[in-house]
Order: C-alpha cells, then structure tokens, then sequence
C-alpha cells in the first residue's frame, strides 16, 4: 500500500525531506558514477590502443617496406609478454 | 589439481567469461535496484518512531554492511597475488580499493543524515563511528600507496598486509555495537512474524535493496578489473585484436 | 602440490598476520576499560564520576519523569539503568527521537548535588523498527514498550 495520499506528502517525506531526498540524491550519484566511470575510461583505453597500433604499424613500414601489412605487430608481440599468462 | 587455479588468474579467461556475464547481472541489478527503491520510498509503513526518516536505513544498512566485505576480498585476493603471483588477484586488489572507499564514504555519509534528527547529532566519536571512519582512511592510504608505487611488486606487498590490518579493524567494526556501550544500535533481528517488530513488510524490501546493492558491487568491480586487465595486458596479441575490431 | 617457495611466503604472511592480530587484540584489549561512550547511571551511583568532569552518561529515559518548564526550553528528566536514577538538567531542544522509555545519551558533568547538567542530549534509538500500526497493536495486547520482549526470540 503506498503510504502517501498525494505528491506533496511524498516529496515532504513527513518533515524529513531534506535528510530522506539527500541520501537518495547521493546514493544515485555513487551508483552512476561507478557505473559509467569505467565505461568512459574503457573507452579512453581502447582509443589509446588503437592509436598506438596505427602509429607501429607507421613505423614498422617505414623500417621494412617490403614487409606484408599483416605482420606489422610482430616484434611487439614477441617484446611483451604472452597474454593468458599462467603464474 | 591446481589449473583451475590458474586458468582462474587468466587474465583473458576472466575478460572473456566477465564479457558474457555482464548484461545479465546488469539486467538483475536495475530490476533489483528499481524495486527496492520504489519499495522503499513508497510502500514501507512508517516508522513509529522515525517517521519517514527509516527510509534513509534501506540505502544506509546495504551499503553499509556491504562496505566491510571489502577489506576480507582485498586481504584474501592480495595474499593469493602474493603467494601464487596471480596476475588476476593484484587486479583486484588495486581496484578494490576506490570502490571501497566509496562505499565507506557513502555509509559514513548516510549515517550521519540518519543521526541528525533520530540521534540529534551527525557525528559522535564511538567506536563505530569512528572504525568505520578508520576503514575509509586505511583505503585512502591504498589508493595513495598505489599511486605513489605504481604496480610494483612493493606496492603489492604493502596494500596485502594494509588489507590485513583493515580485516581485523572491519571485525572491530561489525563487532562494536555488541562489545561496548555505543550510540549506534545493535543489529536488528528479524522476525517473519508480521504482527511483531522487524517483520516481513520492514525487511523484504531491505533484502531488495541488499541484493541490487550487491549486484551493483559485483559489477562496478568486474568493469574496473577489465579495464585494468586491458592496460596491463595492452601489448598482448589478444587486446590488440580486440581494439582493432 | 605446493611449490616450497609459494609454501614459504604464505607462512611468512600468516606470520604476520597473527603478529598483527595479536597486537592489534591486545590494544584493544587494553583500551576496552575506556572505549566505553558513555556511563551508566549505576557507575555515576558507584561514584565512579568525578564531579565537575566532561563525560557522557547512557540509559533509559525513565518514564513520568521528565518535567519541561512553561515558558523555557528548561528539561529535567531522570536517566536511568533500573538499577539507578541520575537526574539531568538540560536547556535547549531535544532530539526528535527523545521518549519516555527510550535510550538517551547525555554530555555535560556532574553538578553539586548528584544533579547532572547536559550540554547536549543525544537519542539512542534500539534496533528495533515497526510500523504504527504494529506498535498500536502490541499495546493493545498489553504489551507496553517498557515491559515486553522486544527483541524475538530468533
């Protein structure tokens, strides 16, 4: 049963509005900031990898012309170490 | 025996399964977060004491008691990194901690709106209060650590033995109402009995809101451990097929 | 299945962690004297509070006794633990959860005469939450707030 008869008394929250409406404002924000925070960041990390890769792919047929354009990330790979790296 | 283990602390294994189980817990948290909200605010009888002010308790308690998990996850995570070198578990460990803080802070936050007009003040020095505002600074300190040490193996080892400290402060802190004479009331026990206090109508929208709550952890925390496997693992083969799709 | 190395470093934390546990036990354990918010009306009767000193005093707010002046803010109400009484003086407004029957803390110090002076009073509400409609039927079974069970037997 809703306990309020109409909007007013809703939003007056029986005297308490500014304490009950405060917390609810807050806990929104924390729920959307933590949220979409690493969806923004997600975002930025895979532009920043893109880009990465173009540029070594730049520089990789700069250094070897005659190189395919399919292996230009190769001496990168090899660098680092291989992904699913088991302990 | 132990490859399970170790396909655990996969980091493209986790991004993969994550990946496919993202929309359906984000699905089940706005279901959970929607109802337990609306509930809350609409539905929940007044208290007779409080007033409307109990509904502060349905976001305060979940994220509240939620907040404590954090340093028992960090302490554990942090000694399997240490021990078994997962890459997977230092993750964690490092991402923990923001959101963690953000819950305590929350918490506090929410507390203290409660105790203005139930207590008459929003701020009183007991030892609840004031080890749960220990936590929030014992993560701070590991986030600044972090920061300061980048992802070095010290770092790994100080925020590990910080998250053992926060452990014993968080049984401190679930513990205190019960071994000292505080301002903060015990935990409530409930009862499925509808004519006594503490019945069905005041905690099934809590349990609503505990889970969506929950989710909402579980999901913040599996984002920002992807995120972090993708700047670790950038100059793998697998993330740069990825960010070429 | 173990390797010894992985075996070593988690006893050194383990180590550490007891090393930790315990210090951090003992502390409390040492401060556990103080770290009490309050005292009870009993310790104030055991003579326990030196007059004149800062200190809280908690207990229940015992019911018929407060007394609020006509035409001030001037309270007095009796603070008790059923086993003693503490009578506080108090001059300002009281929290919206202040009650006959309730938890109350007040701050302030122990005036000549056993009388407390309260510079502020702080409601200590119980764990316990029902709607109006709960409570109005509880007391109609007789149960008052004072005298029933409240917490169910769980």
């Amino acid at each position: 049963m809703i306990q309020f008869e109409n909007f007013q008394d809703f939003i007056a929250m029986g005297g308490y509005a500014a304490n009950v409406w405060s917390v609810y404002a807050m806990f929104a924000v924390f729920l959307a900031f933590n949220l979409l925070w690493p969806l923004r960041k997600k975002k930025q990390l895979m532009r920043e990898i893109k880009r990465r890769q173009i540029v070594n792919e730049q520089a990789h047929k700069q250094a070897e012309p005659e190189t395919p354009v399919m292996q230009p990330l190769e001496p990168l790979a090899d660098a680092a170490s291989p992904a699913g790296d088991k302990s | 025996m132990w490859t399970w283990f170790h396909k655990l602390g996969s980091p493209k294994w986790f991004y993969d399964i994550s990946g496919r189980w993202l929309p359906w817990l984000v699905a089940c948290m706005a279901v959970c977060l929607v109802v337990g909200v609306i509930w809350s605010l609409l539905f929940v009888p007044q208290d007779y004491q409080q007033g409307l002010t109990n509904r502060i308790f349905y976001v305060h308690v979940p994220v509240a008691s939620i907040s404590l998990a954090f340093f028992p996850l960090m302490a554990i995570a942090g000694t399997v990194s240490l021990v078994w070198k997962m890459k997977l578990a230092d993750v964690v460990v490092k991402v923990a901690a923001p959101l963690g803080a953000w819950f305590t802070a929350l918490a506090l936050a929410s507390g203290s709106i409660w105790g203005i007009d139930t207590w008459g003040t929003f701020w009183v020095w007991d030892a609840r209060l004031t080890s749960l505002l220990l936590q929030f600074f014992l993560l701070i300190g590991m986030i600044s650590l972090r920061s300061a040490l980048e992802d070095t193996d010290a770092a790994a080892k100080a925020c590990a033995l910080l998250s053992i400290v926060g452990t014993i402060n968080m049984v401190v802190i679930k513990y205190s109402v019960l071994w000292w004479d505080v301002l903060h009331q015990p935990p409530t026990n409930f009862t499925v009995d509808n004519s006594q206090p503490n019945g069905p109508e005041i905690w099934i929208p809590l349990v609503i809101m505990f889970l969506g709550v929950y989710l909402f952890f579980v999901i913040s925390l599996i984002l920002s451990v992807r995120n972090e496997i993708l700047r670790r693992e950038r100059r793998a083969q697998w993330v740069s097929e990825l960010a070429a799709q | 299945m173990m390797k010894p190395h992985r075996k070593k470093r988690l006893g050194i934390i383990l180590f550490i962690a007891t090393g930790l546990t315990i210090a951090i036990g003992l502390t409390l354990f040492a401060l556990s004297q103080n770290i009490d918010l309050f005292y009870t009306p009993t310790q104030v009767a055991a003579g326990e509070v030196t007059p004149g000193d800062k200190v809280r005093i908690g207990g229940m707010v015992k019911e018929g006794s407060v007394d609020s002046a006509q035409d001030s803010l001037l309270v007095s109400f009796a603070a008790t633990d059923y086993a003693h009484d503490v009578i506080v003086q108090y001059e300002g407004i009281l929290p919206d959860l202040f009650r006959e029957g309730q938890g109350v803390v007040v701050e302030g110090s122990l005036g000549a005469g056993g009388v407390f002076i309260a510079d502020r009073v702080l409601a200590k509400h119980d764990e316990n939450y029902m709607s109006v409609e709960v409570k109005k039927a509880l007391d109609q079974a007789g149960a008052s707030a004072a005298n029933h069970p409240l917490m169910p037997e769980s």
